[in-house]
């Protein structure tokens, strides 16, 4: 009992630590409230503030952005899915329009699920910027369990790490032809809010927080 | 007939205009290449096109060994081809795991279906890194396609579009680097790696790069 206790307390104190040891990170979200947050098309609930996490519901979701603009940042945060969830992490993008394409879209999907056997072009698995960078594939933990999730976007370059593997590492300079640029005027914004894009399936997501870059 | 005339000239100028490339398939012989793990008739060379046939296949390698080069080649595949190019590779071993294998695949074929992980779609650093999708041509059509190896840069261009532009350094995975040796070998062959489907493959050349 006593070194179940000691071993709780030992693990509270380095989760603690492991936040005070990312200097520069500030959080994004209080787990109580959405402030700072403004929903887009919103469907049903939306998203909802859980026992510290941000849940997506299954009945729930629409886009929930970031009040702030970002434009060069590492942003970090833990996600959580049920068997076949979808969701996505919109960076540099405006309010309206479609996130994937009027800004971009990092795409968070439970790809090795059944339903979606046969129907998903490299680029629409998990990590990628949909529809335009494939992402490595076979490093997500399976639904149900936390995946830390790192986006960097710097400038020019994006590069996404799932625990800790970096699975995608691309400079958006690339990608020339007329008309993936025209189908996503997104890739050329330098600014533009961070969201979640959600898709009707439960996702919950903890320790969302945001180093700028200059 | 000025028209036929410039057409017919366009190929030519465009070798001309690619300074530093050496042709490394004289459109006649194998000569300058190396068959390893040779199936049926291996690869053979027909009206100036080097050809894989279907019931023929097996590791056709350069004699010699490149470290950092532009390696450009054209080719055709007939529906579900599957063929790929070593690269850094030893002459034996499996090429895609001993050295890198860049795929060449009609992935789009029906018999693919739902049976390819992303990083086995044409242009990928097979199994490692996955390359942008649908930018092939449909089987029976000629691709032009490029592979840049320059000390841990890899790109592949498939007909003028930007499929890789992988810095291997980001793959640090122990399970995937002990699986994947060749992907922190320096030089190596070049070759063909068949797969029991008809694949043609032209204008085979390639520059050194310092």
């Amino acid at each position: 009992m006593m070194w179940r206790l000691i071993a709780t307390c030992l693990l509270l104190f380095s989760a603690a630590a492991a936040v005070a040891d990312e200097p520069g990170f500030v959080p994004l979200l209080d787990g109580k409230t959405l402030k700072g947050w403004t929903l887009v098309h919103g469907r049903g609930p939306g998203y909802v503030p859980e026992n510290g996490l941000l849940v997506c519901p299954a009945d729930g979701g629409g886009n929930l952005y970031t009040e702030k603009e970002y434009a060069n940042f590492v942003f970090r945060f833990e996600f959580k899915m049920e068997p076949g969830g979808n969701n996505g992490v919109a960076i540099r993008a405006p309010l309206e329009g479609d996130a994937a394409y009027a800004g971009m879209e990092i795409q968070i999907l439970d790809d090795q699920h059944e339903k979606y056997k046969g129907w998903l072009k490299p680029e629409q698995h998990h990590g990628s910027v949909y529809g335009v960078i494939p992402a490595r594939t076979g490093f997500r933990k399976p639904a149900g369990e936390w995946n830390e999730q790192e986006i960097t976007a710097d400038r020019r370059r994006i590069t996404v790490k799932l625990n800790g593997v970096i699975i995608v590492d691309a400079n958006l300079d690339t990608v020339k032809e007329p008309e993936v640029l025209k189908k996503h005027p997104g890739l050329a914004r330098a600014s533009g809010h961070i969201g979640f894009l959600g898709h009707g399936t439960r996702v919950e997501f903890r320790n969302i927080r945001i180093r700028v870059l200059r | 007939m000025f028209m036929k005339l410039v057409l017919f000239l366009v190929p030519v100028l465009a070798t001309g205009q690619e300074p530093g490339f050496a042709s490394l398939f004289d459109g006649k012989t194998l000569d300058g290449w190396k068959l390893v793990a040779g199936k049926g008739p291996g690869y053979v060379v027909e009206e100036g096109v080097l050809l894989c046939p279907a019931d023929g296949g097996g590791n056709l390698f350069t004699a010699k060994e490149y470290a950092n080069f532009v390696f450009r080649f054209e080719f055709k595949m007939q529906p579900g081809g599957n063929n790929g190019i070593g690269i850094r590779c030893p002459l034996t071993g499996r090429a895609s795991y001993e050295g890198m294998e860049i795929q060449i695949l009609d992935d789009q074929h029906e018999k693919y279906k739902g049976r390819l992980r992303p990083e086995q779609y044409h242009g990928s650093i097979y199994d490692v890194i996955p390359a942008r999708s649908r930018f092939l041509k449909p089987a029976g059509e000629w691709n032009e396609e490029e592979i840049t190896a320059n000390g841990r840069r890899i790109t592949v261009s498939l007909n003028g579009v930007i499929l890789v532009d992988a810095d291997l350094d980001i793959v640090k995975e122990p399970e995937v680097l002990k699986k994947h040796p060749g992907l922190a070998r320096a030089s190596g062959h070049i070759g063909f790696l068949g797969h029991g489907t008809r694949v043609e493959l032209r204008n085979i050349r390639i520059k050194e790069l310092p």
